[in-house]
Parts: structure tokens; sequence; C-alpha cells
């Protein structure tokens, strides 16, 4: 017989993963930088491969690769009212699906892979960016942190235009 | 938006563009009338020599890139017998693409529509079912892949011209090789390589409106400045320290003639070569590469190019920039929309930890996430749309006019938001699309 409680615990770390992943779209969406800032552990990488997704970004170059002070420099300036690339703002809605943990301990954390699909309305343009995510995550005390974010368009080796928003 | 006929608005538009420049100011239409478009796309693109590639970006036999001469699209390719060549990208028989990637290794080119097929330097090497061509048969020697009616190269920068005749490479590029030389003599071994991938964006505006201007940074890029008043040396602040961009500051904006500008940063960044040796010691190998260009070229010399960071912050008309740490190919596809691509420069000679916060810096700032080139964009979008306007419609270039000099090799110098640069583009584009070819 399967064992039910094993059952109970993989559906609920699945369960905590989701919420977490929904919340983070959730922020990002309503350019609440301090909120979604919040989501990250204290040392981090948030990376956006350009040209393809298996990259070495240190002799290959990125859409995104920050760390933690990169990443406070790029939501400052967000938050200024000189960022005219969002000036007005990337109105968003994102879907975030196919969320799969790999590599799972929902004790620890681990690796989660997710497909998303954003529409982006600014002035009269819509614009779909679509591609997969994986995060890693860590367990510090009861909350979920992000400690990696990679997120790899559909498009990275295509044209891109302005990409200002919380990707 | 409107499609006018080009056959009908060419003549009409030859006759106004000597009115459309003037000495102080631009008509609107020069970037938004698609006929004017199509002019420059035979007058200037169809011209002059325009680049296409470094040699580091194919450096084994094989390797392609499809590039835009203007409009014409062309592959810049390393042939099996050792010889870089630019082909028109389009097979002799009925003109279908023949390269299936914007980049890859190929042995041969096969156009798939009837299976002719072409080996990597060009030549016709196979035809289908040739019997269909009876006792003529098809000149194999001659029907190869089109080449570029001109191709050079300076230092490893590749350059093509569609046009069969004119000025050599070395007479249009002047004063600008020099710039050519502070990029690659930024590495102490004298190589530099273009193969850390690229930024490939876009803006809904015309190809003319990247310029080479020193007036917006302080506006357009406030919010940097900004985040620069948090940390200075955040992202490219270590190249733009003590505001370069205020007519105080050292810096010039120079027009070297044949529409070809940089923004001169070299006296404003060699007033603080202290910091800069101590930015570049915190990466590891920092202390090495400052001691390599020492050896290679001499304190004076190595001085200037520790300075300037391999960055001559140059415009080489039409089409070419280089800025900061990277090569920018900016491509005209239509009177309002423009590609450009930004290729980052490895340094030869430069330890991982120099050449992975060089990426980093270039990502801060520039391509589709970074904290300018969006806003520039954004930029360039707002003056398109405001250009539509045919009420009052004419662009000021004055700013400086009166206060820029003359040097004694015939650069133009003025303030660093003076518009001298935009003045000599002008002058420049006015000089190619008044003359028929």
């Amino acid at each position: 017989m399967t064992d039910q409680n094993s059952l109970l615990a993989q559906w609920a770390a699945e369960r905590e993963v989701r919420r977490f992943l929904y919340r983070e779209a959730a922020l990002a969406d309503e350019h609440d930088y301090a909120g979604w800032l919040a989501l990250w552990a204290k040392e981090l990488v948030y990376w956006v491969p350009a040209n393809a997704d298996d990259i070495d970004p240190g002799r290959k170059v990125s859409l995104i690769y920050d760390d933690r002070k990169r990443l406070e420099d790029r939501l400052f300036r967000l938050g200024t009212a000189f960022a005219h690339a969002q000036r007005p703002r990337s109105r968003l809605s994102r879907t975030v699906s196919n969320i799969e943990l790999l590599d799972y301990d929902p004790a620890r954390g681990g690796t989660v892979q997710s497909r998303f699909l954003i529409g982006e309305l600014r002035r009269d343009e819509e614009t779909w960016w679509i591609g997969r995510a994986r995060h890693v995550l860590v367990k510090e005390g009861e909350r979920l942190l992000m400690k990696e974010k990679h997120v790899f368009l559909l498009r990275n080796a295509a044209t891109v235009r302005n990409l200002t928003f919380v990707i | 938006m409107n499609q006018p006929d080009i056959e009908w608005i060419r003549p009409a538009a030859e006759r106004m563009i000597g009115d459309l420049v003037q000495p102080d100011r631009v008509h609107s239409r020069v970037y938004t009338d698609p006929g004017i478009f199509e002019l420059e796309m035979a007058r200037i693109f169809g011209r002059v020599w325009v680049y296409v590639g470094h040699a580091s970006e194919i450096p084994n036999p094989g390797d392609y890139l499809v590039r835009r001469i203007g409009k014409t699209a062309v592959i810049f390719v390393h042939g099996r017998d050792g010889v870089r060549r630019v082909l028109l990208n389009r097979c002799r028989h009925r003109g279908a693409e023949v390269a299936e990637s914007e980049a890859g290794n190929a042995r041969q080119f096969t156009c798939w529509y009837h299976g002719w097929s072409y080996d990597n330097t060009g030549k016709l090497i196979g035809i289908t079912q040739p019997g269909g061509y009876e006792d003529q048969g098809v000149d194999m020697a001659r029907m190869g892949l089109t080449e570029a009616p001109r191709f050079d190269s300076y230092r490893g920068f590749h350059f093509a011209s569609l046009a069969a005749s004119g000025p050599a490479l070395m007479e249009e590029l002047g004063a600008t090789a020099a710039s050519l030389d502070i990029v690659v003599e930024a590495s102490p071994v004298g190589e530099i390589f273009v193969d850390a991938g690229h930024h490939k964006t876009a803006y809904r505006g015309n190809w003319k409106l990247v310029g080479m201007d020193g007036y917006h940074a302080n506006y357009v890029h406030a919010s940097v400045l900004a985040t620069w008043e948090r940390d200075p040396e955040a992202g490219i602040g270590s190249t733009h320290r003590d505001d370069p961009y205020s007519d105080p500051a050292l810096s010039r904006v120079r027009h070297l003639g044949g529409g070809h500008c940089m923004l001169d940063f070299y006296e404003q960044r060699r007033k603080h070569y202290d910091r800069q040796l101590q930015f570049l010691k915190r990466f590891e190998g920092g202390a090495d590469y400052i001691e390599a260009m020492h050896r290679a070229y001499g304190d004076e010399r190595a001085q200037f190019l520790i300075a300037t960071g391999g960055d001559p912050h140059v415009g080489i008309y039409p089409s070419l920039q280089i800025i900061n740490n990277h090569i920018r190919i900016i491509t005209p596809v239509t009177v309002d929309y423009t590609e450009v691509t930004m290729l980052p420069i490895r340094v030869g000679g430069m330890s991982d930890g120099l050449t992975a916060e060089r990426l980093r810096q270039h990502e801060s700032f520039y391509g589709p996430c970074g904290a300018g080139s969006p806003d520039d964009s954004e930029m360039f979008e707002r003056v398109q749309r405001g250009m539509q306007a045919e009420v009052d419609p004419w662009v000021d270039l004055s700013r400086g006019m009166r206060r820029e000099r003359r040097e004694a090799n015939g650069s133009t110098i003025g303030l660093i938001t003076d518009e001298g640069t935009q003045r000599g583009q002008m002058q420049r584009w006015l000089e190619l699309m008044s003359a028929a070819s």
C-alpha cells in the first residue's frame, strides 16, 4: 500500500511551492519591487541567459546576471521616476504552470521547474513572453526563499525589445 | 500606415533632399519618409563601406554569420580555403536564402528550393537534373554565390561595399582607424575576440536616431545617475566618473569627418586614472593586466589605453559603433524600425575575473534588460512618434554651433553637450544623398 503520509507530504510540498510561485508572479505583475525582493535569500543569483539556455555566464553575455547588489540596484532604478522605458509601466498578467519539483526536499528546499506565459500591455502594444523558469528554493524557518532564479526565454536568441519589468 | 508609391515619391524625395538638411536644423521627413529611406538604402548602404563582422566571429573554416548591408542579406563566411568572404545570401537560381541559420558552421550552402548547392567559398558545386539546360548547361564557374563587390578589413574588423568602385576602406575610415587601434590595443597581446554572444534588440524608430549624443545622458539616464549616487562604481559607473556629461567636464564631442563621430572621454578618464587602476586591481588578474599593458605599450601609451578602457566611444558612419565594452551594429529595417545588435568584446590577455566583470558592466547598462538601452530606445520611439507632425516639422541641431572649433587634423570639436556630432552626421548624409551614383 502506498504510504499515505508520504503522499500527503509530497502534496503539501507541491502546494507550498505552488503558492510561493503564484505569490512571486503576483508581486512581479504588480511591480511590487520591495515585496518581490523580500522573497529572495541573502545570497542570490537572478539569471536570464541570452542566445541559448546553457551558456557560461562567466564567458558569455546574459540578458541579466544579477547578484544581490546588482539586483538591488536594478530595483532601485526602476523605483525612481526616470526609468523611462517603464513610464508608463507595463501592465502585466502572468500564468505559471507545469510546476515540477526536481531534486526537492520539503525540509530544506531544492530545484523547481515551471513554465510561464506573461502577457504585457504597454501603450497600445501587447507582447507575449514565454518560457521556462528554474527556481532554487531554500527553506529558512517556516519560509521558502529564492536562492536562484533562472529564466529561459523562448526568444532569448531572437530580437528582444524593452524587457525592463521584473521577469 | 501610408505605403507611398516609391517610384512616384523618389523623384520628389530627390528634389527636396537639399531643402531638408540645413546647417542648424533638419526636417522630420529625413526620419519619417519611406521614400527617403529607400533612397538611403541605395545611396548610403548601397555605396559606402558597411561593417559586417570581426574575424574572431568566424575563426574556423565553415563558420558563417548572416548580416545585412542595408536590406541586402549577406553571409560573412570563413571558406575551406582559409579566406573570409562576404557572399550574398541568395541562390543564383531563384533567389532563396541559402544559409539556414543566422550563424553556424557549414561545409556547403544548399538551396533546398531546387537543390542547388554551393561550397563555403561560394562556388556552385551542384545543380539538380542539369539535363534541363540542354547543350548550354549551366556555367558553374560563373554561377557561384555573388560576392560583395568590395571587401576589406582593418585589424580584424571586416567591411564590405555593394558598390564596385569608390574610395578604399582606409580612406573612408579616415581618423577612425585610430579608434579601432584603441579597441585592439586594450589587449596586452593585441588580440580581441567577439565571441561572447550578443544582445539583439530593436526599436520603432529611424536608424539615424542612434546617434552619438553627449547631451542626453543626464536626462535619459537620470535613473542610472541616481544609482551612481549610491555607488559610483555600479555598472559602468567606473567609466563615467565625475559627471562627464555636463559642459564643465573635460569630455568633448568630435566629428572626425565623413560622418564619423565620437564622444571623446579621454581627458576626462585620464583625470581618474589612479581610481581606474584601483578599480581594476579589485578583480583577480587586474594588477597583472596593468603590468602587462605597460610592458607591451610603454608607460604613456599604456596609460592612455588603460584610461580609455578599450572604449573609443566612436560611431563609424553609417552603422558601426564601438561603445564601452561592445561593438554595436545598427541595421535599418524600415523607415521606422531599426535593429540593434550589441556584441561584447573579450579582451585577449585579460583574466577570467576581468572578462566576467566587463560582461556584467555591459549587461548593467546595455541590451533589452539594461539600465540604459531600453530608456534610449524609449526616447527614440517618442521622437519617431513626435516627428510625425508635419506642422512646424524642424528638428533643432544648433547647440554649440558658435562655440565649436576645428582642429588642425580637420576634426570639429565641441563641448560634450554640443550637437556637432549630429551636424557632422547630417552633413555626410546630405553629401551621400545628393550625389547620384
